[in-house]
């Protein structure tokens, strides 16, 4: 996190206002935020105004009290996104602060759910500028978040800077600075694909039970007052849950000296948004109903493409599910979400022909998944078990309502 | 056709031979070129014989002291030589330690003198003998030797240096140590502590230049009391050398003559590089030592430098390190080099003196908010039980977050002590991880613990 951009003000010049109230809106690499006072006193000049962009640490606004004078506090030019000289007097960061400090028992990072390897000093200032470690990358022995990372982040890295936003047009040669998030995916894909052993199964399902199925809970749901409607993916979301509860050593982590399998299953859910991918991660989703895990995969979906989501909300997931159905891809093979040791890819669903049980040719409604596994961790034997649970819980999907 | 290695390394000093054996590990072919004995001047004429002498002096100390621990000595006595003597045996095995580590590692030493040649040749002279060595790369390493004054040139037992006083096995009966730094120091306790009558005489107005003054000023008050005089803002202008005294012309707060028997210069050194450079080679140089850029490379490209060659700090710790950085930098894919950032140094006189990182003056100086954890050797139960009652630890934290900026240690194993500071500073914990870790009691290193919590308002043992 090098800058933010300031989306709207909740305080015009001359208003009061009350420690922890919330004066304006900011968005971060990841997310767009709540901004709230650090002090009490009046607004009494904007500095950075809305929709302008601005680095970490420069003061955004003076706050004193009506009639204090703040002219030497102005600096030369408001709405530089330079960072400025000494902050003034009661001005918070840009940047909002966050109760998830990183804990000293260590912090899941966004797209790892591993631990954060970070100093002492580096988590203290961390928690001070609130900025959540797993934002970063560390520079450290052994990729250890060092202070100095902490403090290039808080003080905005050019590099981190986006660029400016230039008409995309071909015949024009640009080098496009690298978002935190650019930044992040290529570093953590680069390691996942060079440094686990991946490999892959894939299998097709019949989708016409879970059709069927699906039409008529929907129907159901529409009688109700709510405006609930299941999707396909609700059932992938709910079956690879559900079989990661009976498979549970796909469930794990590679940690060197061991393989840590994990005690529930933390759902991660690659969503697109704008200029990358996050994964929200739903808890315990072993202990979720089919209803309850559609509602929270679409509310945090929702709020990952409007880049609202919390640190704890993208971090320690245990298992990734991605879906390029939409998008009418067949099937693909993901790369692994480090640390987990498996993803499973959802292709679109496809009408075809198909031979039934009958050696007659049908016309079939089929889906592919490819689970992309860690050899490490996760043998083809076992990876196969998992998939049979998958393709057995969604093949006769009355079991997935209970 | 010339013998080919991968890398020369001239000097077989704490820079050059740390480097051959790295680079030797890595799997490269190296070869060494020294003129003397290797372990350089670290380990011949400098910190381990230095030790060594200490030793004496600090056990012969302790005889006199033996009534304080309920014991009685008698006739208790010095044999001059034979301390000289031990110190030369222990820098002799520490010499052979390094020959049989080349040998176990298959670095090729040739004893004789090196000179850089163009093209990363180097000219070996050994006994008349000449012969040309060719590498891919060449580590320059050729270290400092003492510094002298014009009016005093070395001579016989009247006027030594470092490297004189450590083979002289006349005790001087009185003595001028001109340089009130480490080096300084140490040889005034170790005279003085065998009945010579020791002058300290410093151009600066403290003892230890560069030191924490409160440190600095304590630990001249202890010299004093044993009656080293300390002459301070003082410059020895001019000298006659007699046949059995030197008499100096001193300028200081007052202009005074001082007869002694021994001048012992300690001025500091100078770079080994002109005799290490054939005839048209030139390196280029800053400040009078050799320039390297980042990555340890001189100005001649595949030439390299580390250790005392390329500047302050001047000490084998450092040269360890920067000679491990260069040859990673050199032959470890995606390695790179850092220079040396904070370093402990330590004086090892009694009270010992042991410094990292920023002194109070030069936190001051830098504006920096922090707090200062002094804890007192008095009030530490192991230091009262082994009759170590002078010193004192002081440790700056910054404000807020208790970063270690710098730690100062007077007093009995001071340099034992600061290596856990100097592995919290690397670890970049701070005043809470210090007080948080369990120290073992009964021991000195409670202290640093106590110190922290001084820092944070609110100690418990004082």
């Amino acid at each position: 996190m090098a800058e933010g951009r300031l989306v709207a003000w909740r305080k015009k010049e001359g208003d009061p206002i009350e420690e922890g109230e919330v004066i304006a809106e900011v968005e971060t690499d990841k997310a767009v935020m709540d901004l709230e006072a650090f002090e009490s006193g009046v607004l009494r000049k904007i500095l950075i105004h809305e929709g302008d962009r601005a680095a970490v640490n420069t003061p955004i606004a003076i706050v004193g009290s009506a009639g204090e004078p703040i002219e030497s506090l102005l600096p030369s030019s408001p709405a530089s996104s330079l960072p400025a000289q000494p902050r003034p007097a009661g001005v918070p960061e840009s940047r909002p602060p966050e109760k998830t400090g990183p804990s000293p028992a260590g912090n899941a990072s966004a797209e790892e759910g591993s631990r954060v390897k970070a100093s002492p000093l580096a988590r203290k200032i961390a928690a001070e500028g609130g900025l959540p470690l797993s934002t970063l990358s560390g520079s450290g022995p052994g990729g250890r978040i060092v202070k100095q990372d902490v403090l290039h982040a808080l003080a905005g890295s050019p590099l981190a800077a986006p660029a400016a936003p230039a008409q995309a047009s071909l015949g024009e040669e640009r080098l496009l600075p690298l978002s935190l998030m650019r930044e992040q995916i290529g570093a953590r894909l680069l390691a996942s694909k060079t440094s686990i052993p991946h490999y892959y199964l894939e299998i097709e399902i019949d989708a016409s039970p879970l059709l069927a199925l699906r039409a008529e809970i929907n129907e159901a749901l529409a009688a109700l007052p709510s405006e609930e409607k299941l999707s396909i993916n609700d059932f992938f979301l709910k079956a690879t849950a559900e079989a990661a509860r009976r498979v549970p050593e796909v469930n794990a982590s590679w940690e060197g000296k061991g393989i840590r399998q994990f005690a529930a299953v933390h759902l991660a859910v690659a969503v697109a948004v704008s200029d990358g991918l996050i994964t929200p991660v739903i808890r315990s989703a072993q202990d979720k109903s089919l209803r309850e895990l559609a509602r929270e995969g679409k509310e945090l979906a929702g709020r990952a493409r409007e880049r609202k989501l919390k640190p704890e909300e993208y971090s320690g997931g245990t298992l990734t599910l991605s879906n390029l159905g939409m998008y009418g891809i067949e099937s693909f093979a993901a790369i692994i979400n480090p640390p987990q040791a498996l993803i499973l890819a959802v292709g679109a669903l496809t009408k075809k022909p198909v031979v039934d049980d009958q050696d007659r040719i049908v016309v079939g409604h089929r889906v592919r998944l490819v689970a992309s596994c860690d050899h490490r961790i996760v043998d083809g034997a076992l990876g196969a078990r998992f998939l049979r649970e998958i393709k057995g819980l969604l093949e006769r999907p009355l079991g997935l309502l209970l | 056709m010339p013998d080919f290695y991968d890398l020369i390394v001239l000097g077989g000093g704490p820079a050059g031979y740390v480097a051959a054996l790295r680079a030797a590990q890595l799997g490269q072919r190296v070869a060494c070129v020294e003129q003397e004995e290797l372990g350089g001047t670290c380990g011949n004429w400098g910190c381990i014989p230095s030790k060594a002498l200490l030793k004496s002096a600090e056990v012969f100390d302790l005889f006199r002291r033996a009534e304080e621990f309920g014991l009685r000595s008698s006739g208790h006595d010095f044999n001059f030589p034979a301390v000289i003597a031990r110190s030369r045996s222990v820098a002799d095995r520490m010499a052979r330690g390094v020959d049989h580590l080349f040998e176990a590692r298959g670095v090729t030493l040739f004893r004789g003198r090196g000179a850089l040649l163009p093209n990363r040749k180097v000219r070996l002279v050994h006994g008349g003998e000449e012969e040309v060595l060719a590498a891919k790369q060449i580590l320059f390493a050729t270290g400092c030797r003492p510094k002298t004054l014009p009016f005093l040139p070395v001579q016989g037992e009247r006027v030594l240096t470092s490297r004189q006083a450590l083979a002289s096995t006349e005790r001087p009966e009185s003595i001028a140590i001109i340089g009130g730094g480490a080096i300084g120091v140490e040889f005034a306790y170790f005279y003085s502590v065998f009945g010579s009558r020791v002058t300290v005489v410093e151009l600066l107005p403290g003892l230890l230049p560069g030191c924490d003054g409160e440190v600095a000023k304590a630990l001249a008050r202890d010299l004093a009391k044993r009656g080293i005089q300390i002459l301070t803002s003082a410059k020895v202008e001019s000298a006659r050398i007699g046949e059995k005294s030197v008499v100096l012309e001193i300028a200081g707060k007052i202009r005074q003559q001082l007869e002694v028997s021994s001048v012992l210069v300690a001025i500091g050194v100078e770079p080994n590089i002109d005799s290490c450079l054939a005839p048209g080679v030139n390196l280029e140089r800053e400040g009078g030592f050799v320039k390297v850029d980042t990555r340890y490379e001189t100005s001649y490209p595949g030439v390299f430098a580390a250790g005392d060659i390329i500047g302050p700090p001047l000490l084998a710790h450092v040269a360890f390190r920067e000679g491990l950085e260069a040859i990673e930098g050199i032959f470890v894919p995606g390695k790179v080099p850092s220079r040396v950032g904070v370093f402990p140094s330590c004086v090892y006189s009694q009270p010992q003196v042991a410094m990292l990182g920023l002194t109070e003056e030069q936190a001051r100086e830098q504006k920096l908010a922090f707090r200062v954890g002094r804890y007192p050797y008095t009030a530490n139960g192991k230091a009262m039980a082994s009759g170590d009652s002078t010193g004192f630890v002081k440790i700056l934290f910054s404000e807020p977050h208790g970063e270690i900026l710098g730690a100062h240690i007077l007093g009995a194993d001071a340099s034992e002590l600061v290596a856990e500071l100097s592995v919290t500073i690397a670890c970049e914990g701070s005043s809470a991880e210090l007080h948080e870790a369990i120290h073992p009691h009964p021991t000195l290193s409670e202290m640093i613990g106590e110190a922290a919590l001084v820092a944070e308002n609110r100690p418990l043992h004082i």
